[in-house]
């Protein structure tokens, strides 16, 4: 099939959603009011709370929420077949992925900018603020486990790659001095990023570094200790920006080769129902999050996003555009990868050995190419692109863990008050969970706190519209598919992956210890869910009878 | 159907790309001044936080120069901050 008709499936599914549901809920449910006050009008303080245009938001928000998962988790679902994946990116944005990101920055608009935690402890009960906390923690030590091994295996793989990656670590470093500190013009800090980041990508294939992929694990864990050390402007926020220009180079080539060469799709649209991973559902639902729902996004939208909102008509431009722009990208992951292989076994074969990064670096690369680039460049933008993007993930994933750390253990062991104590402690579990674990099965379990943290974020705009006496239905239904999916995958990696090898014998040292400890964190994960779930369902009772007992005296009044 | 002007689109990609990239970096630098007068407000002014200062004459000196300031940063220092908000950055 011509890999065009996926692009038609997209644009419909782009104008039911943007333009026909999210105007109704915005209109009906939640009577959008540009007259009432937002957070950021009522509590102007410059920088939290800060009105800002709608279309910088929308840009600000979108660079929020697209990192490498929207690419990644679409590779991976590839084995199920394109046409799955494809189906469930666009069933999913339609139905669960923008009404998340929407009405979760609306519920929060609506109160006081509060964010995820708070609002839990308001809508819900107390004690659901910590399994917030929690979800997040596991959700970041996974990812940063998933990521680690990503990246790892793509430096060590692809000599091209070491350089380029350097290159744009000491990039950063230089933007930070000459915008923060030399106060030098923006544009030209630019320029030199560019050309010192392109250059370092096209002189990798000239230079290149060969090293074991331990070694590459350790200059991982060094970056990481300094990425969360170091202060914001010095290197965090300069990377992030440089790296921009690499990703959307890469995406908006990809997306103009993949429209001129209008290649067919060479994958099989639907591929065994189950693979290695396990059965389409309920692993596919958490195998993609991003560019389908992802419960990151709830935290971005709840946080940042609606303490900046102007007018309560932005909201809906601003989040459930960014969702539909981030489920562009992923359609255009899977139509890159879709068309690059020549067959199944060759794209199983790559995928096996060299992992989701190669894939991409060669079906972007093949996009590219179709430009008319030379092919190892190309190849290399597609695997620096991704690279640079999990690293910017990396970043702010240790970053979190430090203060985590500080303030979960911070009171009983002075010392891990220590920031570097606590970046230590982080960077040792990482290492060990990438050391001893599988990474296929950490990037499932991550996907599943990522989407418990999404049923969570449901599980509120429901109880919120609930308290306010408004139709929920349309929330909760997904909610339920989200929730009963995602701990049914959590379920079945635990049980049926992690563990059987463990009590057959098939495994000895430390991967023993790598597979249960990581089937212990599905086991919390799952019993954390029916905490949340029993405190939901007390908390809609209450709201229920307080709606009931309402109506009531309100009939008793006309009577 | 109005059709959106080539002038409207400059300024609707202008708008884009200042927030897409230029607003984390914005974001920092707001902070990072933020801190340094938060800082200097607390040093002066930390009366009005429960804080016992000696400086009150000079306090009262510089208290017209901070009197538009002195309801956020109050709101900014006291209120609940939530674990969360690192992932505003």
């Amino acid at each position: 099939m011509n890999s065009l008709v996926v692009l038609l499936f997209w644009a419909i599914i782009v104008g039911l959603g943007y333009f026909v549901y999210s105007k109704w809920v915005n209109q009906n449910i939640f009577e959008a009011d540009p007259n009432r006050a937002t957070p950021a009008k009522m509590y102007l303080d410059g920088v939290d709370y800060m009105p800002a245009n709608k279309t910088v938001l929308f840009g600000f928000q979108l660079n929020s929420i697209a990192g490498a998962a929207p690419i990644i988790g679409p590779i991976i679902a590839l084995q199920w077949g394109w046409l799955p994946a494809v189906l469930w990116l666009g069933f999913g944005v339609l139905l669960i992925g923008w009404v998340q990101d929407y009405s979760i920055c609306m519920v929060s608009v609506k109160n006081d900018g509060d964010t995820l935690g708070a609002l839990s402890y308001k809508l819900i009960s107390p004690r659901s603020r910590a399994i917030l906390l929690a979800f997040i923690y596991f959700y970041l030590l996974l990812l940063a486990t998933a990521f680690g091994d990503v990246i790892s295996k793509g430096l060590s793989g692809n000599a091209a790659l070491p350089l380029p990656m350097l290159v744009a670590v000491g990039t950063a470093f230089l933007v930070g001095h000459l915008i923060y500190r030399s106060r030098v013009n923006i544009l030209l800090t630019t320029l030199v990023a560019i050309v010192l980041i392109f250059g370092g990508i096209a002189l990798g294939n000239y230079l290149p570094i060969r090293a074991s992929y331990n070694v590459m694990l350790v200059a991982l864990c060094i970056f990481a200790y300094f990425g969360a050390t170091l202060p914001v402007w010095q290197f965090i926020q300069p990377y992030n920006y440089a790296s921009v220009y690499v990703t959307y180079f890469g995406i908006i080539t990809g997306i103009i080769g993949v429209l001129i060469s209008a290649k067919p799709m060479t994958l099989p649209a639907v591929g065994s129902f189950n693979i290695g991973l396990g059965p389409l559902w309920p692993m596919m639902f958490v195998t993609i999050a991003c560019g389908a729902i992802s419960g990151w996004h709830s935290l971005v939208s709840s946080i940042g996003t609606s303490r900046q909102i102007e007018n309560e008509l932005d909201v809906r431009p601003v989040t459930s555009g960014a969702m539909f722009a981030e489920f562009t990208i992923s359609v255009i992951a899977v139509i890159v990868c879709a068309t690059a292989f020549t067959s199944n076994a060759d794209y199983l074969a790559q995928l096996k050995a060299a992992g989701p990064v190669a894939i991409f670096t060669t079906g972007l690369g093949g996009a590219i190419t179709s430009l008319g680039f030379p092919a190892t460049f190309a190849q290399s933008v597609g695997g620096a692109m991704i690279l640079i993007l999990a690293l910017t993930t990396i970043n702010l994933v240790f970053r979190f863990m430090k203060v985590a750390t500080v303030e979960l253990l911070g009171g009983k062991v002075p010392l891990a008050r220590n920031q570097h104590v606590a970046v230590l402690i982080a960077v040792i579990i990482t290492f060990f969970l990438i050391k001893t674990g599988y990474w296929l099965y950490i990037w499932v379990l991550f996907g599943g706190a990522n989407q418990l943290m999404a049923s969570l974020a449901l599980l509120l705009v429901t109880l919120y519209l609930a308290s306010t006496a408004k139709n929920y239905r349309f929330i909760l239904y997904p909610m339920f598919f989200m929730y009963i999916s995602t701990v049914a995958a959590i379920f079945y990696t635990a049980f049926f992956k992690l563990l059987p090898p463990v009590f057959s014998g098939q495994l000895t040292g430390v991967k023993t210890v790598g597979h249960v400890l990581s089937a212990t964190f599905g086991v919390l994960l799952i019993v954390l869910a029916l905490i949340l779930a029993y405190d939901g369902y007390q908390a809609f009772k209450k709201y229920r009878a307080a709606n009931a007992a309402l109506r009531l005296a309100e009939a008793g009044k006309t009577h | 159907m109005a059709y959106p002007s080539p002038k409207k689109f400059w300024h609707w990609l202008k708008d884009f790309l200042s927030g897409f990239l230029f607003g984390g970096l914005i974001r920092t630098a707001r902070e990072e001044k933020q801190g340094y007068q938060d800082l200097f407000m607390v040093l002066t002014l930390g009366q009005m936080l429960g804080i016992p200062l000696m400086g009150n004459y000079y306090a009262l000196r510089l208290l017209p120069f901070q009197v538009k300031e002195l309801s956020a940063w109050q709101r900014r220092l006291l209120r609940d901050q939530d674990l969360l908000e690192l992932f505003a950055e």
